[in-house]
């Protein structure tokens, strides 16, 4: 008796599994696809021809490489060079609780003989609680405060150098919307 | 559910895993054995958030032709078997001969026994026809050698031919053809 009534359920129920069963079936196909398409390797050399540039060199000597990797909040990094001697950093924030976080970005590579001078400026899209500065080598520069004003700031890179660039965030209060930031490096 | 779908998906759990897995293993054992120098970086805004790059664009053309080239052997291979087996069984049922070659061959123990449903030669060719699919694409874009390209579109058009024709071969079971036994 239970056992008639156990397979007359089934039977009701398995005429509705069958779309479930369809798309199961397309995802099963599809995905091996995607998976196999995003697990074939991209070159950095190749990304730049798209002017998303990451490791270009100018005249004067001066290289600029994003660091790239995964970080849970700074997410979509882009290293764009507008006009020579100009190198805008783009990145998006992602909504996170207050706290210091912190995420190497660029590496800036002097070759020359002597040392050069770095303008850096920051811009963010909307304006939120958080204070954004960069770290080079061992030295804070603030870019932005935390009411938003932005300040732009000279960095001197030592001569025959490589210097790892740390973009810094520190917010007070928890920001509930993705943000957009832009450094802009001139070479001066 | 419909015996036929869940026959259909059952089927598909061994190539799927093939694709996948052998990809993944390819690249990383490449990345490995040439010590290359990589890095995985994210996205939000992409289908999936990670991406693998390499130094130089001839690094990417060698790990992604010879994964690429191991990731559609490992389909390609059990599709033409079974292909190849399902046409021996036909043909040996139809000519004599083809037992005599089979044997001179010692393949004789592929047409012993009938266990080629014409769903799991369906069920391989697609898959087969999607990781061609994906060789060309690459092949078309640089990042894999052209002859893989090519090879994967000419094993997609046999695997095809075969189907088509194991196919015929069952719906003239079906539907028997005048003057000719089907068995």
């Amino acid at each position: 008796m239970i056992k008639r009534e156990i397979k007359r359920f089934r039977n009701k129920v398995g005429k509705y599994m069958d779309p479930l069963a369809i798309i199961a079936m397309i995802l099963v196909l599809l995905l091996p696809a995607l998976t196999v398409i995003n697990l074939s390797p991209l070159s950095k050399s190749n990304v730049k021809t798209n002017k998303n540039v990451l490791g270009e060199a100018v005249g004067k000597d001066l290289g600029f490489v994003l660091v790239g990797g995964v970080h849970d909040y700074i997410k979509e990094e882009l290293l764009d060079f507008p006009s020579e001697d100009t190198y805008q950093y783009v990145a998006t924030i992602i909504k996170h609780n207050p706290g210091r976080y912190s995420k190497p970005i660029v590496q800036i590579v002097n070759e020359n003989s002597q040392e050069q001078a770095v303008t850096v400026s920051a811009l963010m899209a909307t304006t939120s609680n958080t204070e954004v500065s960069i770290i080079v080598n061992e030295k804070e520069y603030r870019l932005v405060s935390s009411e938003g004003e932005p300040y732009t700031t000279s960095i001197v890179l030592p001569s025959k150098s490589e210097n790892i660039m740390y973009l810094k965030l520190v917010t007070q209060t928890p920001t509930l919307f993705n943000n957009n930031i832009e450094l802009q490096f001139v070479q001066r | 559910m419909s015996k036929l779908l869940k026959r259909a998906l059952k089927l598909s759990i061994l190539p799927a895993s093939l694709m996948v897995v052998g990809k993944f293993l390819s690249v990383f054992i490449l990345i490995a054995l040439y010590s290359l120098q990589f890095s995985i970086e994210s996205s939000s805004s992409s289908l999936f958030s990670i991406q693998i790059f390499l130094q130089t664009q001839e690094q990417v053309l060698n790990v992604n032709s010879i994964s690429n080239l191991i990731t559609f052997l490992l389909i390609a291979l059990p599709t033409l078997y079974i292909i190849a087996r399902k046409t021996f069984m036909q043909s040996a049922r139809e000519n004599p001969r083809t037992i005599v070659k089979l044997t001179r061959l010692n393949i004789l123990k592929w047409v012993t026994s009938d266990k080629t449903p014409i769903l799991q030669i369906t069920i391989w060719t697609m898959f087969l026809w999607i990781i061609s699919g994906v060789c060309i694409a690459s092949s078309m874009s640089g990042n894999t050698y052209m002859w893989i390209g090519v090879l994967s579109g000419i094993s997609s058009i046999l695997a095809a031919w075969g189907m088509v024709r194991t196919f015929e071969t069952e719906t003239d079971k079906i539907y028997p053809r005048e003057n000719k036994a089907y068995y």
